[in-house]
């Protein structure tokens, strides 16, 4: 016993800067935050900690309720759209032999790409003065490049969400393509020669299969589309922004004492986002147990 | 009950030929096996006519109606694959319910024919596990009681008792062979073990890269394989190089050996041969202490004096090697007496046992 927790003392010991780092790092941040939108910032001349005015400000603004919507919006559509087509276009790659492999390298491409860049590319491409407009121009099927329908800076936010799904689809590919890879193609086979054509074999058995992976994935994209601040920053409307967008706007207003109003904004969105994945994976989870499976 | 007739079908994996212009007919109603060493390409020809795959060229019949243009799930063919893959987010009951499902059963409606079936593969009462919750033997029976549920008209097992062991594949094997039988469906097993293949079969083939080598009944292919390689490898034999002196005998390293008669073709090649003795064909006689060795010229009935160099018991069986004169000959014999390794001994070779076969050179060693 002494040795085993002499042991144990030795390992903690040994952890303890990498654990007191992280700590500092991500919960130190947190708290702070948490205490701010509190109203505790002496540094700002605040100290009416504890007060929920801050709280108030925020979530009965118009502004807040419109950023909530648009927030989910963005989280929730491009994550719905990469996770079908990703999860479909792995399918097909891993499903039929010739072009399945330039498929895979070619849809693979955007991941090494930073978001910023994805970004910079989809305004040359979408702008009203961009590639698509002028070709579209010098086809004559459009009379003036200005005529190009607004994607970008719109509050429809397409030009966010090609952003998204410019790198997301690849990572929804990858995510289920290895899992596929892992399963092998014996399973669609047993259901095949069971009677079910493609279809029914792919949704019986294949997706099942899969289910972990997808999950798991559009988690990753959800969370992530959630709390983003910079696509929507650069390429959506000035009016609403997402909630990390409006959080960014009221830390750089130039009073401070409303910089508690930022703090709320950032645990709404923690708040909010943590609430929604956990209860995904409830569902999910009670979904797998009962099918018994993992 | 169906008749499968393979017609010159040829299949390539990219540039990697796999089956050669194979022919095969399967007579309605028959328990057939594949036998073939690894990679040979048993699993390929199971999955081309499953319809999994489709053959660059030739033609794939049931009843004498091409069923290329079908796809799987229009074939009705019951399969059982080499790793077994019940759906594991399935119970044993949706499992085996599936393929009735697929064609428009409820699950409810099903549930008589599965009980049934599970019964039959004696498994009843098990409907509410899922398939990590039962042994390797108890898979392959869903397994099994999944692919015959649905009345298939042709059950295709590719290695159905590979991943189980001795005991276990002994019951399997009989209850493979009742259900079959009580079914009357017209089956295609695939195995590389001989033994196996013997015991389940009406008729069986076996199968060398991609082509069949030889196809005929289990007795057929055992006392009378056409090349070294069918020999081999359907289980230990002694194939002797020797060169023809007549219809009925043969000059070997043994001396003259009376064989059974040999066939027209060989004979009138006049080539050398190879003589094939299967192991446990050989009987030993103790050899008279005082009498001078006993020679193949001076005893009739193809007796030859030998030595015991080792002697293994396995299994209720002792694998002998012996020496006749610098020439190696492997016996197996009953376990109720063992000889020790410097015994001298006497053997006769049974001429009905020894039959002729072309020396191939043999390009194939198991
Ligand atoms: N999908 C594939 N792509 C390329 N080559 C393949 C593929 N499947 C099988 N092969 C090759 O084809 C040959 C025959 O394979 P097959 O699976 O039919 O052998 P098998 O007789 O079933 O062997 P085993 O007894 O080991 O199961 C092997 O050389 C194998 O490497
Ligand atoms: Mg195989």
């Amino acid at each position: 016993m002494n040795r085993r927790s002499g042991n144990t003392r030795a390992i903690l010991l040994g952890l303890a800067p990498a654990v007191l780092t992280l700590l500092l790092l991500f919960v130190g941040p947190l708290l702070l935050a948490l205490v701010q939108s509190f109203g505790h910032a002496p540094m700002f001349g605040l100290q009416e900690f504890p007060t929920v005015r801050f709280y108030r400000t925020v979530l009965g603004s118009r502004r807040f309720q419109a950023a909530l919507w648009y927030t989910l919006y963005y989280a929730l559509v491009p994550t719905i759209l990469s996770t079908v087509a990703g999860t479909a276009l792995a399918v097909a790659a891993s499903v039929r032999m010739r072009g399945s492999r330039f498929l895979t390298f070619f849809i693979r491409l955007p991941l090494v790409v930073p978001y910023l860049v994805g970004a910079a590319l989809v305004v040359a491409l979408f702008s009203n003065g961009g590639l698509i407009a002028r070709l579209l121009y010098l086809l004559g099927m459009i009379e003036a490049t200005g005529d190009f329908p607004r994607i970008l800076f719109s509050a429809g936010g397409w030009g966010i969400m090609l952003v998204y799904l410019f790198k997301q689809v690849p990572f929804v590919f990858i995510v289920v393509l290895s899992v596929l890879a892992g399963m092998g193609p014996e399973y669609r086979e047993a259901a095949r020669t069971l009677g079910a054509g493609p279809w029914r074999a792919f949704r019986h058995v294949v997706l099942p299969r899969i289910m972990p992976g997808i999950v798991t994935s559009s988690l990753l994209v959800f969370a992530f589309n959630f709390q983003s601040y910079e696509i929507p920053y650069l390429l959506g409307a000035s009016y609403p922004g997402t909630l990390p967008v409006e959080a960014l706007r009221r830390y750089q207003l130039p009073n401070l004492q409303r910089r508690p109003e930022a703090m709320a904004y950032v645990m709404v969105i923690t708040a909010f986002s943590g609430v929604v994945l956990f209860l995904y994976l409830r569902a999910y989870r009670r979904w797998e147990r009962s099918r018994g499976s993992l | 009950m169906t008749r499968v007739h393979i017609e010159g079908v040829s299949k390539s994996y990219d540039a990697h030929p796999v089956l050669h212009a194979l022919d095969l007919m399967v007579d309605a109603g028959y328990f057939f096996t594949l036998l073939g060493p690894s990679g040979c390409g048993k699993t390929t020809l199971l999955r081309l006519i499953a319809g999994l795959l489709d053959p660059d060229a030739g033609d794939i019949r049931f009843d004498g109606e091409s069923v290329l243009s079908r796809p799987p799930e229009g074939r009705n063919i019951g399969m059982v694959f080499q790793q077994h893959v019940l759906f594991p987010h399935m119970t044993v009951e949706e499992n085996v319910a599936f393929g009735l499902r697929m064609r428009g059963t409820g699950i409810r409606e099903a549930r008589p024919k599965v009980n049934e079936v599970l019964e039959m593969v004696q498994l009843a009462g098990y409907n509410r596990r899922f398939p990590r919750q039962l042994s390797g033997g108890q898979q392959q029976r869903v397994a099994l009681a999944r692919a015959v549920v649905v009345d298939p008209v042709l059950l295709l097992l590719d290695e159905p008792l590979s991943n189980l062991d001795a005991r276990l594949r002994d019951d399997m094997r009989a209850l493979l062979r009742s259900v079959q039988r009580s079914l009357g469906i017209t089956t295609i097993c695939v195995t590389h073990d001989q033994t196996e293949a013997i015991e389940l079969s009406d008729r069986m083939a076996v199968m060398f890269d991609g082509k069949i080598a030889q196809e005929g009944s289990p007795a057929e292919l055992f006392e009378q394989p056409v090349s070294a390689m069918v020999a081999e490898f359907l289980g230990s034999t002694n194939l002797l190089p020797a060169r023809l002196l007549d219809r009925s005998h043969a000059e070997t390293s043994l001396g003259p050996v009376h064989v059974r008669s040999c066939p027209d073709q060989l004979y009138a090649a006049q080539e050398d041969v190879l003589l094939n003795i299967r192991c446990e064909h050989i009987a030993i006689l103790p050899a008279v202490e005082d009498a001078e060795a006993p020679s193949l010229a001076r005893l009739a009935g193809n007796h030859v004096a030998a030595e015991v160099v080792s002697s293994v018991y396995r299994g209720g069986l002792v694998f002998y090697r012996m020496n006749v004169d610098g020439t190696p000959l492997s016996v197996i014999d009953r376990s109720d007496r063992q000889f020790v390794p410097g015994a001298r001994v006497v053997l006769r070779i049974p001429p009905e046992h020894v039959s002729v076969i072309r020396d191939d050179a043999r390009t194939f060693s198991s």
